[in-house]
């Protein structure tokens, strides 16, 4: 072993030989089957698959998180933590401390009733004790990071009164409060139009860079991991069957089902219909 | 960037801005509601000042006055003032449902939330004790615990209290389910938040309007049910001015041919029950449309 550490430098992510089943006997199901990934530090890493795919399995199962019944072996390492069968403690203290996730639906995920500063000091607030007034002000320049105009207005304000592109900013910002180094997106950009999506993607790249922020972006549009991501991982019925560096991916593809989804692209299709593939468990 | 717009739908349920749009929308029954419960509730704040007598004046040259100007409800058996006692029978009248619905809410809450939450045997346990409670007619169980602890106002109060617990605790069960699958409680969950913060902070704010629906209409049928065991003389005992036991100490005078003493009671508790009843419908119609 060549210590902790170094490990920990080398991937703030560390997923190895992964499988997850759900049921027992004839209705068992295997949904992950040795899947891998790694994400180091400063670096954006894709999850592209259709839906059913496993993406957002893998993802949960980063912080620890896998559905009722279910059997997770191999192993996760989150900043040199193993995860699989790791005490209900520990992972909570990762998923405070280490790990943070944004979703596909801000709107959903955010309590209607808490106003934005209320929602992005939560987490100061809960693991670091902070008060009130120290927790607003750090509220204020966490909103300012990530772009949002006016942030002290900004924080007296309801999710309702927002739109979904400034909402997914907030849910940024309120990952960000208990400074993660790793950032999980599942689908983050995906209910969002084009432009704020390129918006959200800049942000996330920025906040790569000045923060060395991990992340781990998961999506099925191949286009936009291709774009934005170092590497690419892709996945199909709970197999990564491809990876690589992203523009490697996207152009040549070695993989058939790779192929397949870049020729479902609707950009790539003349008019006819995307032809579904069959990816999904 | 552009500025923040309002274009989905307000999830505000019950901000003051929405006590306007009731009015807005002409949901007149509601807002008449509104008003005669703010009348009746000024009346039991300000009795001191309108009564225009004491409520308990013992006066048997005056017994069983008909109305006129210097008593305008008449008088009693024992003669004291109808109206003034209709008018500081109001507070009784109105902290007893009170007494009743905050004990209730805050036990059929706690067993809700618990439940939908932990489900499982904690939540199997406690929708056999629900249902146990349901099972068992209220006004019988009240008329037990009053038999054990002795008649009056606080044992009547907490025997209702006890009564009422199931229908706060099946609602708020049945919301705090639904609530509990929402993304941003899983959000919260998924972020190590404990149970305790989640319900006390997320859940059971977004949860309140429909509890507050419930505990309106609750309050309405307490008030029944609390005059019903002042009138049957388990309740508040007289001469203490009640509205339920003024109707009880009436019955007398009513076949003498003096029908005020029992009907401006019983008149005061239907305004107030039907208003409670609009009121709290009014608002799970409300709840409905903005959630739905």
């Amino acid at each position: 072993m060549s210590g902790s550490n170094q490990q920990v430098d080398a991937a703030v992510l560390a997923i190895d030989d992964l499988r997850l089943d759900v049921g027992a006997g004839e209705t068992a199901v295997r949904i992950l089957d040795g899947v891998g990934l790694s994400c180091a530090a400063g670096e954006i890493v894709g999850l592209v698959g259709e839906s059913g795919s496993g993406k957002s399995m893998t993802l949960r199962a980063a912080v620890g998180l896998a559905p009722k019944g279910a059997r997770l072996t191999g192993s996760v390492r989150v900043a040199g933590r193993e995860l699989v069968g790791a005490g209900r403690r520990e992972v909570l203290r990762v998923r405070r401390e280490v790990a943070a996730m944004i979703f596909q639906d801000p709107r959903a995920h955010v309590n209607p009733y808490q106003r934005i500063g209320a929602f992005v000091a939560d987490g100061l607030r809960r693991t670091r004790g902070w008060s009130r007034t120290r927790a607003a002000q750090q509220v204020v320049s966490l909103l300012d990071e990530v772009g949002l105009p006016d942030p002290e207005t900004l924080a007296d304000r309801y999710p309702h009164e927002l739109s979904g592109g400034m909402l997914q900013r907030v849910m940024i910002a309120s990952a960000l409060s208990t400074e993660p180094r790793l950032l999980l997106a599942d689908e983050a950009t995906t209910a969002l139009d084009v432009t704020t999506q390129a918006e959200i993607m800049g942000l996330l790249r920025r906040l790569r860079e000045e923060r060395g922020l991990a992340i781990v972006f998961v999506t099925h549009d191949l286009d936009l991991a291709a774009a934005s991501c170092d590497r690419i991982h892709v996945m199909q019925s709970g197999v990564v069957v491809e990876q690589g560096r992203a523009l490697d991916v996207f152009e040549r593809p070695e993989h058939p089902y790779t192929r397949k989804l870049l020729d479902a692209m609707p950009s790539r299709l003349d008019a006819e219909a995307p032809t579904p593939i069959g990816g999904a468990a | 960037m552009t500025l923040p717009t309002t274009e989905t739908r307000s999830t505000h349920l019950l901000t003051r801005r929405s006590w306007l749009a009731i009015r807005h929308r002409g949901n007149a029954l509601t807002l008449a509601a509104v008003i005669a419960l703010g009348v009746l509730v000024l009346v039991a704040i300000l009795a001191p000042v309108i009564a225009p007598y004491d409520p308990n004046q013992v006066s048997l040259i005056d017994a069983l006055q008909p109305p006129s100007a210097a008593h305008l409800l008449g008088t009693d058996e024992a003669g004291r003032d109808v109206l003034s006692r209709v008018i500081w029978g109001a507070r009784i009248s109105l902290l007893g449902p009170l007494g009743v619905v905050l004990g209730s809410t805050l036990i059929g809450v706690t067993v809700g939330v618990l439940s939908a939450w932990r489900g499982g045997w904690v939540d199997a346990t406690a929708s056999r004790f629900v249902e146990i409670l349901f099972a068992f007619p209220g006004v019988l169980l009240a008329i037990l615990i009053v038999a054990v602890f002795g008649p009056g106002l606080a044992s009547t109060v907490v025997a209702l209290a006890v009564a009422y617990i199931p229908y706060m605790a099946r609602t708020t069960r049945s919301v705090a389910l639904a609530e509990r699958q929402t993304p941003y409680i899983r959000a919260l969950e998924l972020q190590g938040m404990s149970a305790w913060r989640i319900t006390s902070l997320h859940l059971v704010p977004n949860i309140a309007p429909f509890v507050l629906a419930q505990a309106t209409l609750c309050f309405g049928y307490a008030m029944i049910d609390l005059a019903g065991l002042s009138f049957l003389g388990f309740g508040v005992q007289p001469p203490e001015a009640d509205w339920g036991a003024m109707v009880a100490a009436g019955q007398a005078a009513l076949i003498q041919g003096s029908p005020a003493p029992a009907l401006a009671p019983g008149v005061v508790i239907v305004i107030a029950v039907v208003s409670f009843s609009l009121l709290g419908e009014g608002i799970a119609e409300r709840v409905r449309r903005t959630s739905a």
